[in-house]
């Protein structure tokens, strides 16, 4: 598959650069016209397709005096089909008819490599008449009757809604002044008479002299058809009777799902036109410009009549494909070993229907077990119809070794051109299959039912193949530093957790309770302060030691207490007044015997920690 | 020169070439030529010294199983089938030969109605081995728990909301763990390794049988006595079995 990949990446780089033109196939030009036949008010496409160039090839057209270039696209592609590659450029160009008569277009030519290829040329009649169109035509003009409904005048002003510019078209033969009014529809199908499944475009076009606003288009239900639509709304300027005219165009692809006279059904298209109002003696051409309105208009086209022709007897392998196809198929790998995969890719692509292509399923593959995928449908719209491709893909597991061949897959279209069913075939391809010569054979030994199993189920063996080898060396096991990592953190983040809550809380309750503990390890803390005091008669710790217990106590802030500051906070807290002075005068004596010079006269330190120790006793048990 | 000495000699001289280490990329490939060769057994001893030397895996025990199905031993194969969806629940291979081995085995009639489209949904692409749901369900402790924390002392909602989010792989990942790892309280899975095994009402070789098991049946060991262990069948019998007739899932 890579390989299959690379390949097609490698093709597409070499066609892009113009690189490798040696693997593409011989060079072909093809140019073609979708109708012979066209009217003035009509337009052409010519398409001009270069196979087998390079992506800078352009065509040589030569001039087109009698036709004007209105619209040009060009696509390229890029096929492979059974194992060859092809570049195909389609340069395509919209024409319109400048005069009427018979004309050539071409030769258009192509220079590849130097060397010259031309195509064509191609012959073109042009008619007058604006209602004929090709052959098979079928045009119905369909003029509304709108009385008292004037000609908007030269260089009215654009309404809202109708969107500028739009692609002009050359002035075309005035056919009947008469006979356009300022807005009028036609309906008109591609062909008039055609097989079920066929395809048949059917063209809905709204010509404007004035502008509308906020048109909206009205489809018939096409009940015995099944409808696509080709493009959203194509606009264009067109030139009739002397008049130019605003186009929007619908084209749809419809394919009868039955026989008989079939009839499209009235299409419809509302707006709002402008009238012109009444002014009296005021109804002037001076004052058009200001006495104009807009009127709501329904305009509507005539149903369109399809003979619809029932099929001829149909092939058994017939699965309702109408139109022009064709078939391709891929195979990714024609070599592989047991249990690879190959993909089988099995392209259909024409005009018509598509989606109505089916394939038989594979049969006599019995070196594969199949896997069919859903098949993939690209569609490709234009103004010719519809075409596109579906593309068929199968995964076939090899499963017994040997060489093998993938039979022609078959099928049969109908091609209305000929009236005939056509057959379309793949190539046969052949596989090598690599492997043991009977490895692969069905083990179902133990089971009551093994050999009728094996036989139901034929050679296939129906377990899935082996890993490769190098695909077991490795271990899912964790290492054992891996799983006590990983069950330490699945256990410990939630024990974590839960322990800064714990702790949270701890610190939470401590602080509430902090003044409280501080209270009642004062007196413990001041006790244990003073007993631990030397008898170096060290005043000012005593003197210290007191003050902190006060501060604790009573949860003053600091120990730099005043006398006076003490005297009022034990009066305050209901210290009998015995005690409060006294503690103040002891107070005031260890200042004095510290900074007064009187040390020789205090008592000892045994009777001053006596003294502070009663102090303490009293002062706690007053508070 | 005694022989004592000879041998010592013989042994130096010889024991670089018989010691000589073969590699593991070796013995998977002599194990994978085994088994293309059709030598089942011994690709499966080569795996199994794999196993042996630490490398456990889904695709070795796949490996091992697709090898003892081509030896028609049913049971061993469905063994390691089992053993290989457990390390890698996400692989189809293993999914589909085990449907195949059990659909052969259990006869099952296929399911239908909502039960057979909910068994369409690949739900197995979502499930983890063990190691994984261990390592996914720390992950998610850490980041569920880690940002609780956080959120406490930042007291901020993108915290709280990280936080919820990590609780999604946790839980996840306790499922898959639960999963793969039940119980043993709870659930002992085993299987019938061997053709035909009697069902016993006591541990006795030749006490009465109750029913027949087949090879590949899946029973519950509940415990063991000497050499035979008491089982409870799918059809809801408790018994003994042969404990060599039992085997468990690796």
């Amino acid at each position: 598959m890579r390989k299959f990949r690379l390949y097609i990446l490698g093709a597409l780089t070499a066609a892009f650069l113009g690189a490798a033109p040696e693997a593409l196939a011989q060079p072909t030009v093809r140019v073609e016209v979708d109708q012979n036949t066209v009217s003035m008010d009509d337009t052409l496409t010519m398409t001009v397709e270069i196979r087998g160039g390079s992506a800078l090839t352009t065509p040589e057209i030569p001039p087109l005096g009698n036709f004007d270039v209105v619209g040009r696209s060009t696509a390229n592609s890029v096929e492979i089909v059974n194992g060859e590659m092809s570049v195909s450029k389609t340069f395509t160009y919209v024409l319109s008819p400048r005069r009427v008569g018979d004309f050539q277009i071409g030769p258009v030519k192509v220079y590849i490599e130097g060397q010259e290829y031309s195509a064509g040329p191609v012959r073109v009649r042009v008619t007058p008449d604006g209602g004929g169109g090709g052959p098979g035509y079928q045009t119905q003009p369909s003029f509304p009757q709108m009385p008292g409904f004037p000609s908007a005048p030269p260089g009215f002003p654009q309404m809202p809604g109708m969107p500028q510019p739009w692609p002009r078209q050359p002035p075309q033969a005035p056919p009947d002044d008469k006979a356009y009014a300022d807005t009028f529809v036609t309906a008109e199908t591609d062909r008039k008479e055609v097989y079920v499944g066929q395809q048949v475009i059917f063209t809905f076009r709204l010509y404007s002299s004035v502008s509308i606003s906020g048109a909206t288009l009205s489809l018939p239900d096409f009940k015995d058809f099944f409808t696509e639509e080709l493009m959203k709304e194509r606009k264009y300027e067109t030139e009739l009777g002397g008049r130019r005219y605003a186009v929007n165009e619908w084209r749809f692809a419809l394919f009868p799902t039955k026989a008989g006279d079939l009839q499209t059904g009235e299409t419809k298209v509302k707006g709002n036109v402008p009238v012109r109002i009444n002014r009296g003696p005021f109804d002037d051409p001076f004052f058009q410009g200001f006495a104009m309105t807009s009127k709501p208009r329904t305009f509507a086209a005539a149903s369109v009549g399809i003979k619809v022709k029932e099929l001829p007897p149909s092939p058994q392998d017939f699965t309702g494909l109408v139109g022009q196809f064709a078939i391709s198929s891929t195979l990714s790998k024609d070599s592989l070993s047991l249990g690879e995969t190959s993909n089988l890719k099995i392209e259909v692509s024409g005009k018509g229907n598509i989606r109505e292509a089916n394939l038989p399923d594979l049969q006599n593959l019995d070196y594969f077990k199949v896997y069919p995928s859903k098949p993939e449908v690209k569609l490709d719209k234009s103004l010719q119809g519809l075409s596109g491709k579906k593309i068929f893909e199968y995964a076939l597991v090899a499963e017994r070794p040997g060489t093998t061949g993938i039979p022609a897959q078959e099928f049969s279209y109908f091609n209305p051109e000929t009236g005939t069913y056509e057959k379309l075939s793949t190539a046969p391809l052949t596989v090598h299959i690599l492997g043991g010569p009977s490895s692969e054979k069905l083990v179902t030994a133990g089971l009551e039912d093994s050999k009728a199993a094996a036989a139901a189920q034929g050679p296939a063996f129906d377990l899935r193949p082996l890993k490769p080898a190098a695909a077991v060396l490795y271990s899912q096991a964790l290492r054992p530093w891996e799983g006590a990592t990983a069950w330490t953190l699945l256990v410990g983040a939630p024990i974590g957790f839960l322990g800064l809550i714990g702790w949270g809380r701890y610190r939470a309750r401590s602080l509430a309770h902090a003044d409280d503990r501080k209270r009642s390890r004062a007196f413990k803390q001041a006790k244990a302060a003073v007993q631990k005091l030397g008898g170096e008669s060290d005043f000012s710790k005593l003197s210290l030691v007191f003050k902190q217990y006060l501060s604790d106590r009573f949860l003053v802030k600091g120990t730099a207490l005043t006398p006076l500051e003490i005297e009022d906070l034990l009066k305050s807290r209901g210290v009998p007044i015995e005690t409060y002075r006294r503690a103040v005068y002891f107070l005031e004596q260890l200042d004095m015997w510290q900074y007064g010079g009187a040390a020789d006269k205090r008592p000892s330190d045994k009777m001053l920690k006596l003294e502070a120790m009663d102090l303490l006793r009293e002062i706690e048990k007053a508070t | 020169m005694n022989l004592r000495k000879i041998f010592i000699i013989g042994c130096l001289v010889f024991f670089p070439v018989s010691a000589r280490a073969v590699t593991p990329a070796e013995l998977a490939n002599q194990a994978q030529a085994d088994y293309q060769a059709g030598r089942y057994e011994d690709a499966i001893r080569a795996w199994g010294e794999l196993g042996e030397i630490g490398f456990h895996n889904g695709d070795l025990y796949y490996n091992i199983a697709s090898a003892y199905w081509r030896l028609g031993k049913v049971g061993q194969a469905r063994r390691y089938f089992l053993g290989a969806r457990d390390w890698s629940p996400r692989d189809p291979d293993i999914r589909h030969n085990l449907a195949f081995l059990e659909a052969k085995v259990d006869k099952a009639p296929p399911a239908e109605g909502p039960r057979a489209l909910l068994r369409k949904i690949p739900w197995y692409r979502l499930s983890l081995n063990a190691s994984e749901a261990l390592i996914l369900t720390a992950a998610g402790s850490l980041g569920l728990f880690g940002f609780l924390a956080v959120h406490r002392l930042r007291r901020r909602p993108a915290f709280a909301v990280a936080a919820a989010c990590c609780a999604l792989p946790l839980v996840y990942g306790l499922f898959q763990l639960a999963l793969r790892r039940p119980p043993h309280w709870l659930s002992e899975p085993a299987l019938i390794v061997a053709p035909r095994v009697a069902l016993r009402e006591n541990p006795l070789p030749d006490a009465s049988s109750r029913e027949e098991l087949k090879d590949g049946a899946l029973v519950e060991l509940r415990k063991s006595q000497g050499d035979f262990a008491l089982v409870k069948s799918a059809s809801g019998k408790e018994g003994w079995v042969e404990r060599s007739s039992l085997g468990e899932i690796p």
